[in-house]
């Protein structure tokens, strides 16, 4: 099922690129302008979308299992979603709350979803959290977000 | 606990009141181009000596992206607190918006503090080239139009603009050969794939000196120190001296008393002897202009600008 | 002054004490910055320099360049021990280095790595030395035709590195080539596929695609398993070293990974990242046992990590002899010679010989404080696996995120990075193999830059473009190996259709 989806999502968006880069400046052979190589790039793609769909129907069986079919498990959804969801959270909150806090906030959080207890998970935040701090904006003086406070 | 007196030390510190004395923070000038670039070699030793101003430290930001643009648009839309400020060339300023959908549209939407330097491009060959002078290089052009091939470091560039100027002027015929800079505009001059390069002064003279290049004519009003012996368009009777200049400029709204103190600031940064002669080195101009020149030359720039790349279709309608 | 003098004259310079203290400090900052993943040397240089204003130009320079290339052997470590690559230098490091560390062979990855780096280094400085001239006068005969054929032979050849289907490997590279396109056009400065973000123009970073492909998608693996004790169960000392038959398989790599990597420096643009993927198809190429790779073969860690320090000291060639960066961390040397009043040139080694003969011999020295400093390192980076995994994983993470930040002080890195971690993830449950996307995302804004000069310079005479004789020869080698192998399959195809089938499915 997915092997064959596959290949239809890469179409559509071969298709999709393709009609963004034909609306920029196409230039000429002799003078080629933005749109000249993302045209070029979008038919490849559209081809190489072609092939894929052509090869995931026509062959004599679906390109087998794709999914790995490794037992799975307990939790391991939940896990991966949590350690997603603080990751994107964490992009999120970055500019308005700054980086220390972020940072302690992550590494907890992530923590407890991972299966460790609270105290473990609080204290290896607020190291990891000072500890990468005094490396990145102390000792190399990258400039942090300091948030919005 | 390290980490909890961070924390409570950090949120004291950011805490306070944002008012008593300006510079009570530090400053962060964005160089809206990558490390290492001219902006950010300007950008630099102002920063050094504007400390003595800001004693809570000044910092070079290098937010590269969109020709400058992504940093510019930064700013615009920073809080005009006079913290953040950026360095940025005209073609940022004045091209940019001109070509794409941007935050800033024209001079009236961010604050010039001061303009601080300016340079120009000049013409160069390899030294082993046919062509002695420009006019054997305009006359060579104009027998086969088309045929010799410019080396400029973009499309848009004041360097590219020039060479548009001079084909217009001159009524002669080149290919543009578009590169993204001089890193890699100046081995296609030197291994000869092309016939010519339009370059910055600075970025030319190790290898005019080295008598690897000769430069044949430079588009600037007056001749430039470096290379007294190149003549100007202007004195051949071409109308083209399109430079690139500095501007330092703050975030529309920002108070004028804090647009004073960066202003003065600044202008004792540009005026300060070591910078002078870094800048002569490089075939730079110091030109100091107040916020309120700027924001008119820039105004006039943009029309300029506005003309040209009509002309050469980079403008839709 | 020849050679021989120069360099003598060099050490006098380079070993005064400010001089060796400066070149120390450089090293340490950039292994340590090489070890960090996300920030590179590029970003500690610019950070960095403002430090060196009150110095002697020599002296700036033997700190910054030790920054840039300490950072290649420091990075290597991430991509061996977690799987993320530190720099965007070492992500070839990781097929093998990452399996080598599974296996418990950790430690010997590392120190190969680290010999590896100071043998590709040391050969890198003679290189510059005595061939300086006349390879810058070489690499400019290189114009946009030849950039582009190299390029688009690379992408041919490098796409196919680590086998597995073509189809997949098609895509990753439709996908990587697409992601190249977005932001601005560094040509004519529009903007494309940016749906009207600032941010986006920008464009896609090469390095947090990475990090999320590999780096984020393998911590969300382990993040399946939960709450684990340590990766690796105990490491004893003797374990840490590399065995007689590793050494043996990794000498002749790391001497054509130093060949290939310098060369790879006079090639401006992504030098050191392409140096590596080359390196690692040349030692699949002449293996005997290509099998091995990707199973954990130290050659696939000694030629890329011996590669990427050599293309630091090539790409050290035209800024020495010309004055010409020919990527950004050679720019941003440049620039810190301009901020110190010099204007470095072809004139530099005559006019400044206390700079340009110091700064050499301080690579020496300072190639052997990176090996010295390195090789005790290794016990303790191998330590680091100790940690219970999950903790290691998460802080892992963390360290993207932040390295990520810094790189560009942009909050949509952190985006790319996030997005292109669960990419990756999906990638890895699908069994497909992200190389050639990275490929495709190295090479395909440097093949549109140069197919656009060569189409301006022939006026677009496709004729012209590919007859010029260097730009033929470049070809030949591509077009072959498209070609050669699909039409030997369909010869084989009248025997046996079935097998072949399967072969071509299976990943």
């Amino acid at each position: 099922m997915l092997a064959r989806a596959l290949p239809l999502v890469v179409l559509i968006a071969a298709g999709i690129y393709l009609s963004l880069a034909i609306k920029l400046p196409y230039g000429a052979t002799a003078r080629p302008g933005a749109g000249f190589y993302p045209t070029l790039v979008a038919v490849f793609a559209c081809l190489v979308g072609l092939v894929a769909a052509a090869q995931a129907f026509f062959a004599p069986r679906p390109a087998r299992a794709v999914v790995a079919a490794d037992a799975e498990l307990p939790g391991a959804r939940r896990r991966v979603f949590s350690t997603v969801g603080a990751l994107a959270v964490s992009c999120f909150v970055l500019p308005w709350i700054g980086y220390v806090a972020t940072a302690f906030l992550f590494v907890t959080v992530v923590l407890r979803a991972l299966g460790s207890r609270w105290p473990a998970a609080l204290v290896i935040g607020g190291v990891s959290a000072a500890v990468s701090f005094y490396l990145f904006a102390v000792l190399l003086d990258v400039p942090l977000p300091r948030g919005v406070w | 606990m390290r980490r909890v007196l961070l924390l409570v030390a950090f949120v004291l510190a950011s805490a306070l009141p944002a008012a008593a004395q300006y510079p009570e923070r530090p400053l962060t000038i964005v160089a809206a181009y990558p490390a290492g670039g001219m902006v950010d070699i300007v950008a630099r030793p102002m920063a050094e000596s504007m400390k003595k101003k800001f004693p809570k430290g000044v910092a070079v930001l290098n937010r590269p992206g969109g020709g400058g643009s992504v940093g510019l648009a930064e700013v615009v839309q920073a809080k005009p607190d006079g913290y953040t400020v950026i360095l940025a060339p005209v073609s940022t300023l004045v091209i940019h918006p001109q070509l794409n959908e941007l935050p800033y549209k024209t001079p009236d939407d961010y604050e010039p503090i001061m303009n601080t330097i300016a340079f120009h491009p000049l013409l160069a060959v390899r030294e082993d080239a046919q062509w002695k002078t420009v006019q054997e290089f305009v006359n060579a052009a104009r027998a086969n139009p088309g045929k010799l091939r410019v080396a400029t470091p973009g499309e848009g560039t004041s360097s590219h603009l020039n060479l548009e100027q001079l084909m217009v002027a001159g009524k002669f015929k080149v290919t543009n050969v578009p590169f993204s800079g001089w890193g890699e505009s100046s081995p296609a001059v030197l291994g000869g794939h092309v016939d010519a390069i339009v370059a910055q002064p600075g970025e030319l003279k190790p290898l005019v000196d080295a008598k690897k290049l000769r430069t044949l004519v430079a588009f600037q009003e007056k001749r430039q120190v470096l290379y007294s012996d190149t003549p100007t368009a202007k004195e051949l009777g071409w109308d083209a001296a399109l430079g690139t200049w500095f501007v330092l400029t703050a975030p529309k709204g920002t108070p004028a008393p804090v647009v004073k103190y960066l202003h003065d600031a600044a202008k004792a940064a540009i005026e300060e002897p070591s910078f002078v002669t870094l800048m002569k080195n490089r075939g730079v101009d110091i030109v100091y202009k107040t916020g309120e020149q700027s924001r008119k030359d820039l105004w006039k720039e943009y029309k300029d600008h506005t003309e040209i790349l009509k002309r050469l279709g980079m403008i839709k309608k | 002054m020849g050679p021989l003098e120069g360099i003598v004259y060099g050490f006098s310079v380079a070993l005064t004490p400010t001089n060796v203290f400066a070149c120390f400090i450089g090293v340490v900052v950039g292994t340590l910055v090489g070890v960090l993943p996300g920030i590179g040397p590029v970003g500690a240089m610019a950070l960095l320099l403002p430090s060196t204003f009150a110095l002697h130009p020599a002296t700036a320079l033997i700190m910054l360049a030790g920054i840039y290339y300490g950072a290649m052997y420091g990075g290597s470590t991430t991509s061996i021990l977690v799987n993320v690559p530190g720099e965007a230098g070492s992500v070839v490091t990781l097929i093998d280095g990452y399996q080598m560390t599974r296996k418990g062979r950790a430690g010997a990855a590392l120190a190969i790595a680290a010999v590896g780096s100071f043998v590709a280094g040391t050969i890198g400085v003679v290189g510059i030395m005595v061939a300086a001239a006349w390879l810058a006068d070489l690499a400019v005969r290189f114009g946009p035709p030849e950039y582009f054929a190299i390029t688009l032979g690379g992408l041919v050849l490098l796409s196919r590195l680590t086998g597995g289907s073509l189809v997949h490997a098609f895509i990753m590279v439709a996908i990587g080539l697409a992601l190249g396109t977005v932001g601005m056009d560094s040509i004519s400065a529009l903007r494309r596929f940016t749906f009207g973000s600032v941010q986006l123009s920008q464009g896609v970073d090469l390095v947090p695609v990475i990090m999320g492909l590999y780096g984020v998608a393998e911590v969300l693996l382990l993040a399946e398993e939960g709450i684990r004790r340590a990766s690796i169960a105990t490491v004893r000392l003797r374990e840490m070293l590399p065995t007689r038959l590793e050494w043996r398989q990794s000498a002749a790599p790391i001497a054509r990974g130093s060949v290939v990597g310098f060369i790879s420096g006079l090639v401006p643009g992504p030098a050191a990242v392409l140096s590596t993927f080359i390196a690692y198809a040349v030692e699949k190429k002449v293996s005997k046992t290509p099998e091995r790779f990707g199973q954990g073969a130290v050659e696939g860690v000694a030629g890329p990590e011996a590669a990427n320090n050599a293309a630091t000291a090539g790409a050290m060639v035209p800024l020495l002899s010309l004055g010409i960066p020919f990527s950004p961390a050679t720019a941003i040397l440049l620039g810190a010679l301009v901020i110190h009043g010099l204007n470095p040139g072809p004139l530099l080694i005559s006019q400044r010989p206390e700079v340009f003969w110091g700064f050499i011999a301080s690579m020496y020295i300072g190639n052997l404080m990176l090996l010295i400093l390195n090789l005790p390192l290794v016990g303790m980076f191998v330590s680091v696996l100790r940690l219970p995994q999950h903790v290691l994983a998460t802080l892992v993470l963390l360290l993207c995120l932040v390295g990520a930040y810094s790189l560009n002080n942009s909050f949509l890195d952190l985006w790319v990075l996030t997005i292109f971690g669960i990419f990756g993830y999906a990638l890895r449950k699908l069994r497909v193999d992200p190389s050639p996307l990275v490929v495709a995302l190295v090479l395909g804004p440097m093949m549109e830059k140069t197919l656009r000069q060569a189409l301006f310079l022939t006026r677009g005479d496709i004729v012209e473009l590919v007859s010029r004789p260097l730009t033929a020869a470049i070809l030949i080698l591509p077009a072959a190996a498209l070609v050669v192998p699909p039409l030997v399959r369909l010869l084989r195809r009248g025997r046996s259709v079935a097998g072949d089938r399967a072969h071509e499915v299976a990943p």
